[in-house]
């Protein structure tokens, strides 16, 4: 089936995101986290925290605000929808305390800046999922 | 005075954020990654609230905040400045480890001009993952809520509890501040200092602006996963006097000084009047402790605090407030009760004035101080309506009732000093962000 996607997601790069499309929360090759549990990512996610539980920085990428594969993202992490995430943003942004991470729209480039920093974390739909990239959690 | 503080808030930001640069600019020439140039260093978002309230009182108006100021305050019942603001904001992306930020809100306030209204203006310069250190203007970061009182769209409510916040004077400092990190596997720490100075104005006869200095503020802050806790302390000190009431200060020196020997006990009283009717040399002590909770379900928020001062004319005592909330979709009812004991007694005359002639300098003196007193509850009904991604619609009613002498919340007209009144309130508004 992934080799069957393939052809697909090279033509076809857009934000279709289904329900049943698993989404993989990754890492560079080189981090020493091999898996993170869902609390874990939420709370880097939401700037709780901004370590991995092995003490190194962990650097967000996040897709596009109003994204499709970002509301499926935290609605299976923690349950958040996009307005509460708004409204949560908007405490943190708005008071000057803490600013949202960047955001990337593109699958593969989301993939190639994850592999390219060894502290950076991302999530891109399973079938972008290549060699360069270690996969933390799946989401389904 | 003015000029001497303008000077000295551009040398704290010029200097902070030079600092900034040349710490940072060998680490800006070495960028990759998710901060490179391959990814927008520049955005700009805003807020706002479009809100109108009505009460049922036509010789009492609300006011949100203590810097607010209302021509025209009794023509009518209905007002639609109260909540209502817009704020912009630019963000800046530097690097890894460098941002900055600029925020400006447009509100009802006493000055309304570009040093009022620029509520943020900072460089935030990180040199490791666990300390972050401000430099510039940040929001004061008392309490839970004091550096978000102007974002409606971020918290369920009209507007952050009139008893607990509605008095506290500080929205933003000049200055610096640090916070440390600390990340555990269930718990997330924060500890921060904030060393700052700000300009408030206020109205009382002609715009004041009173220059609060030495801000001292620490808070931690304990976050495990839906729950926060925090804690915090602040201090600062006023340095200047209220040009209105210095004629009624020199009138009780004089009282004070001349008729000591005479009659000591009416000296005693004049000068623990002077003493509490002065601004310059004031010193505010704040503390507070307050949790929130949010599981996606069910918001629930509470706070104490209690505020020392030297001087009984400003807000002294204890507040607090109790919120819950609970979602069901889109929709967010709400249930708040909120109050403010103040500190200080009514104050009123204790010794017979009229041997020196002074009784009605004594009845001014007691009124004044009287003016200022805060003894109010409020019990607060709402619905909040999340209608799209970025706006959010609310209604409010508010159930007042304020104490004799307790009305310092309040603007006023008629006699009603001495006596417990009850104001039901309320309110639309329509929050957003961009």
């Amino acid at each position: 089936m992934l080799t069957l996607a393939v052809p697909l997601i090279i033509f076809h790069d857009s934000e279709i995101i289904a329900d049943s499309n698993i989404i993989a929360v990754i890492v560079s090759k080189e981090s020493d986290i091999k898996q993170l549990a869902p609390r874990q990512i939420s709370d880097i996610y939401l700037a709780r925290r901004n370590t991995f539980p092995t003490g190194e920085p962990a650097e967000v990428l996040d897709q596009s605000w109003n994204a499709p594969l970002r509301e499926a993202f935290f609605k299976r992490l923690n349950g958040m929808n996009m307005k509460q995430l708004n409204a949560y943003w908007a405490r943190l942004r708005f008071s000057g305390n803490i600013q949202p991470p960047p955001t990337i729209a593109d699958n593969i480039k989301m993939r190639n800046a994850v592999s390219e920093n060894r502290y950076a974390i991302g999530y891109i739909p399973l079938e972008f999922v290549d060699k360069s990239v270690h996969v933390v959690l799946l989401l389904n | 005075m003015k000029n001497k503080i303008f000077l000295n808030k551009r040398s704290i930001y010029i200097l902070g954020i030079i600092a900034s640069l040349i710490v940072c600019k060998p680490g800006l020439t070495e960028e990759s990654g998710v901060y490179s140039d391959k990814f927008s260093r520049l955005t700009l978002n805003g807020f706002g609230t479009l809100a109108a309230s009505i009460d049922d009182r036509i010789d009492m108006m609300p006011q949100r905040n203590v810097s607010q100021l209302f021509y025209n305050q009794f023509e009518s019942n209905l007002n639609a400045e109260l909540d209502s603001r817009l704020g912009l904001q630019a963000h800046y992306r530097a690097g890894r480890n460098l941002d900055f930020v600029v925020q400006g809100v447009l509100r009802n306030q006493v000055s309304v001009d570009l040093e009022n209204s620029i509520e943020l203006g900072y460089a935030a310069f990180r040199p490791s993952h666990w300390v972050e250190f401000r430099f510039g203007r940040v929001g004061y970061d008392a309490f839970l809520m004091a550096d978000k009182r102007q974002i409606g769209y971020a918290y369920p409510w009209v507007r952050p509890p009139i008893e607990f916040y509605g008095w506290l004077p500080l929205y933003h400092m000049d200055g610096m501040d640090m916070t440390w990190r600390i990340d555990r596997e269930e718990s997330q720490w924060s500890i921060r200092l904030q060393g700052a100075q700000t300009v408030v104005p206020i109205y009382a006869d002609s715009t004041f602006d009173i220059d609060c200095r030495d801000i001292y503020t620490a808070s931690i802050t304990r976050q495990s996963g839906p729950l926060q806790i925090k804690g915090s302390i602040s201090s600062y000190r006023i340095s200047n006097e209220m040009p209105a009431l210095i004629p009624l200060q020199e009138g009780l020196n004089s009282i004070a000084t001349e008729i000591e020997t005479i009659f000591p006990s009416i000296s005693h009283e004049a000068e623990s009047l002077y003493h509490n009717l002065t601004f310059s040399g004031a010193e505010m002590c704040y503390s507070s402790i307050g949790f929130s909770y949010d599981d996606g379900k069910w918001f629930t928020q509470a706070e104490l605090a209690y505020a020392d001062t030297s001087s009984d004319i400003f807000t002294n005592g204890i507040m607090g407030y109790a919120a819950v909330a609970r979602r069901f979709g889109d929709w967010m009812p709400y249930v708040i009760y909120s109050a403010i004991i103040q500190g200080n007694d009514v104050s009123t005359p204790e010794e017979d004035w009229s041997p020196v002639g002074a009784s009605e300098l004594q009845t001014a003196a007691n009124e004044t101080l009287n003016i200022f007193r805060m003894e109010q509850r409020t019990l607060s009904l709402g619905l909040r309506w999340d209608f799209n991604l970025q706006s959010a619609i609310k209604l409010q009613w508010d159930i007042i009732r304020t104490d004799a002498f307790g009305h310092g919340l309040w603007f006023t007209r008629g006699d009603l000093k001495n006596q417990d009144n009850s104001i039901g309130m309320g309110t639309i508004s329509l929050d957003f962000m961009f």
